[in-house]
């Protein structure tokens, strides 16, 4: 509770999860719809939050929408508590609910993240909050909304194997760095968010279940829990998650969770765990929870 | 007839001006007018507590001087682009001796310095000054602050100066060296081309006339362009090797010894955008695969101009016509907030002649309709009278 204690200047007074009911309501009749037609993606209306647009706007949204007083949360950002954008989200959420923030991923009910799923194993009744900055898998080839929405609505693919074949032609592989595209529950194709392909596994049948918030873009889609989330690939050129041979965490000598980079002068790398909450468990170290003010 | 008019059109435009005044001074706030500052420090005021403000007329002006754009500012009532037109206007009146040398930028004094693409950078990571992580709570308590009091309570908050910086290499020059950032695909200029004397010439301006045009765009416009290009009209999605924000020395030749000598400091962003592509890489043959940059900068701490900057030069340099932004001609003509204003506004101007003109030809072709329409009936009538 030390730092996490910065409280926001001249906050106004606002009813609990800051969102006025309506709003509430709206986002959760989109989650209930996402969950029941899993990777649809559900417009819904998407106020302003006092959190820039692209900075996580639709995630907290969700986060807001569905905290209860009991929910402990947990706020990460690339898997880092500690990066300005996970803390200040966590000081918007602590304050304008109360509720006791953790870094303990088996801890928290509700985890909101930018662009990682925690490594460490996640349990029935844990939510995951991706903040999406690209609803729609398939918007880097097709611009219109009208049409890719008419493409998922058919299952038409076509374009997108040819845009992944059309990858292995050139490059002797399929090109896609982050955002790969993964086909849920065996119907839509869905964008997992920026997270590293080697989360895309963790995704697949988890316990968990999966929100996605687009805020900017106005859509909530989600993976229900024991869902099959399967990366798209070929037979023959199959999905790989990123190659860590010969790389360990500098701090933690994890070889078996993503690894960051960290430049050095000259342009040296050094590796260390993404996840931050993961690599200071496999030191011993106590992760710790924090709460804002009293509601 | 028409002589009264011109007589009574220089009236009007006379008093039309001094209502802007009227207006400028709080005339229509019916306040009170002698409690009001001298406009000096109202000027004053808007150095000090308009920043963003002053910031963006002289970048959109192309034309650094923060006390003539705080006075253009209070001059256009708040109207940024009126503003940075007022001041490109005077810009025009004045010599342009000869270019400055680059900027050094790691001479800058930084006042803000971060890497989205990497965790650690060497020479650390500086948040600044910065509404990024503030909460967009309206802050009504403001009424009752005392600038000098919170000002000292701010002061004793961020405690004492460190001292200085690290070096702070540049991360995209790291990334050059370790072979991993492209080649440009034009060769460098001897000179950069100044715009304002040298006109812009199509298919393919030099690199560098298309960064000043970009770097004095309306904030507005440079935005929303890079926004098309990064959410699907477009393929520009980069990865800031670093946004930095600091003072600069500015050097020029001595016209007699040849060296170089400080003549002033001004304030810039800078920004470098490795074009990754968010989602695929993409290139050609056998050659190893290399990430191409875009470059943004902008007086001033004006963070977005230099990011949405970076992502345009990349469309730009790719040259493919895939989306508006990446339309060299679109993008470099209508980018400049003070010809689109202009011409927007000049719809306000007469155009009776135009009109009578238009309104002729209606008549013609209405009248000839009106005429095919009657014989068709005549016809018609005919036919049913059989």
């Amino acid at each position: 509770m030390t730092e996490m204690q910065a409280q926001t200047r001249e906050a106004p007074a606002y009813p609990y999860g800051y969102l006025d009911e309506f709003m509430k309501g709206s986002v959760r009749v989109a989650i209930l719809k996402a969950v029941c037609i899993p990777g649809y993606q559900v417009p819904y209306v998407s106020e302003e939050v006092p959190i820039a647009r692209g900075y996580g706007s639709g995630g907290l949204q969700i986060t807001l929408s569905i905290i209860g007083r009991e929910d402990r949360f947990k706020v990460i950002d690339e898997g880092d508590d500690e990066t300005v954008n996970a803390q200040n989200l966590r000081r918007m959420i602590g304050t304008v609910t109360g509720n006791v923030a953790t870094r303990d991923p088996a801890r928290a009910t509700i985890i909101q993240s930018r662009h990682k799923v925690p490594e460490a194993p996640l349990a029935e009744g844990q939510i995951v909050v991706l903040q999406s900055a690209f609803p729609d898998a398939l918007r880097f080839f097709e611009r219109s909304e009208a049409v890719s929405r008419q493409m998922h609505a058919e299952g038409d693919y076509a374009k997108l194997w040819l845009r992944l074949y059309e990858s292995v032609i050139d490059h002797g592989e399929i090109m896609i760095g982050g955002r790969y595209p993964v086909m849920v529950g065996g119907r839509y194709v869905l964008d997992p968010t920026h997270v590293p392909r080697w989360d895309l596994p963790m995704m697949d049948n988890s316990p968990a279940l999966f929100l996605f918030g687009a805020g900017r873009e106005k859509r909530i889609y989600a993976i229900p829990p024991y869902t099959s989330v399967v990366p798209l690939g070929f037979d023959d050129h199959p999905f790989r998650v990123e190659q860590q041979e010969g790389r360990a965490c500098l701090l933690c000598q994890s070889t078996d969770s993503f690894l960051a980079p960290v430049l050095r002068m000259g342009g040296a790398y050094d590796w260390v765990c993404s996840d931050t909450a993961y690599c200071r468990a496999r030191r011993g170290e106590e992760l710790e929870d924090a709460q804002w003010l009293d509601q | 007839m028409g002589y009264s008019v011109v007589r009574g059109g220089a009236e009007a435009m006379q008093a039309a001006e001094e209502m802007l005044d009227f207006a400028r001074l709080g005339g229509l706030d019916r306040g009170d007018a002698e409690a009001a500052p001298p406009t000096s420090e109202v000027i004053d005021m808007m150095l000090r507590s308009q920043r963003s403000a002053v910031d963006r007329i002289m970048a959109e002006a192309g034309f650094y001087a923060p006390r003539l754009a705080a006075t253009a500012l209070v001059q256009a009532e708040g109207d940024a682009i009126e503003a940075s037109f007022i001041l490109r206007s005077l810009r025009a009146s004045l010599p342009r001796i000869e270019p400055a040398l680059p900027v050094e930028v790691a001479k800058m004094r930084v006042l803000r310095r971060i890497s989205s693409a990497f965790k650690e950078v060497p020479g650390g990571q500086y948040l600044g000054p910065t509404r990024d992580y503030t909460l967009r709570f309206l802050r009504r308590a403001l009424e009752d602050e005392l600038p000098a009091a919170r000002l000292s309570e701010v002061i004793a908050a961020l405690g004492g100066d460190d001292g200085a910086l690290p070096e702070m290499p540049r991360v995209v020059e790291m990334l050059r060296e370790m072979g991993l950032i492209s080649q440009p695909p034009e060769p460098p200029e001897e000179e950069p081309v100044d715009i304002t004397m040298q006109p812009l010439r199509f298919p393919r301006p030099p690199r560098s006339a298309r960064l000043q045009a970009l770097a004095r765009g309306e904030t507005g416009m440079l935005n929303g362009l890079a926004y098309s290009s990064l959410r699907g009209y477009g393929h520009v999605h980069p990865t800031l090797g670093e946004l930095r924000v600091g003072a600069v020395p500015v050097r020029v030749k001595h016209p007699q010894w040849d060296v170089p000598v400080d003549i002033g400091e001004v304030t810039l962003t800078l920004c470098d955008g490795i074009i990754s592509g968010v989602a695929m890489v993409t290139a050609t043959g056998d050659e190893d695969i290399r990430l191409d940059l875009g470059f943004g900068a902008s007086f001033g701490q004006q963070e977005a101009r230099a990011i949405s900057m970076a992502i345009l030069d990349g469309c730009l340099a790719e040259g493919t016509s895939d989306g508006p932004a990446d339309d060299m001609e679109f993008v470099l003509y209508h980018i400049d907030g003070i010809e689109s204003l202009g011409f927007v506004e000049h719809l306000k101007q007469p155009h009776y002649m135009l009109f009578a003109s238009v309104m002729d030809r209606l008549a013609g072709a209405n009248a000839r309709r009106a005429e095919a329409r009657d014989a068709e009936s005549r016809a018609n009538t005919g036919e049913m009278a059989e």
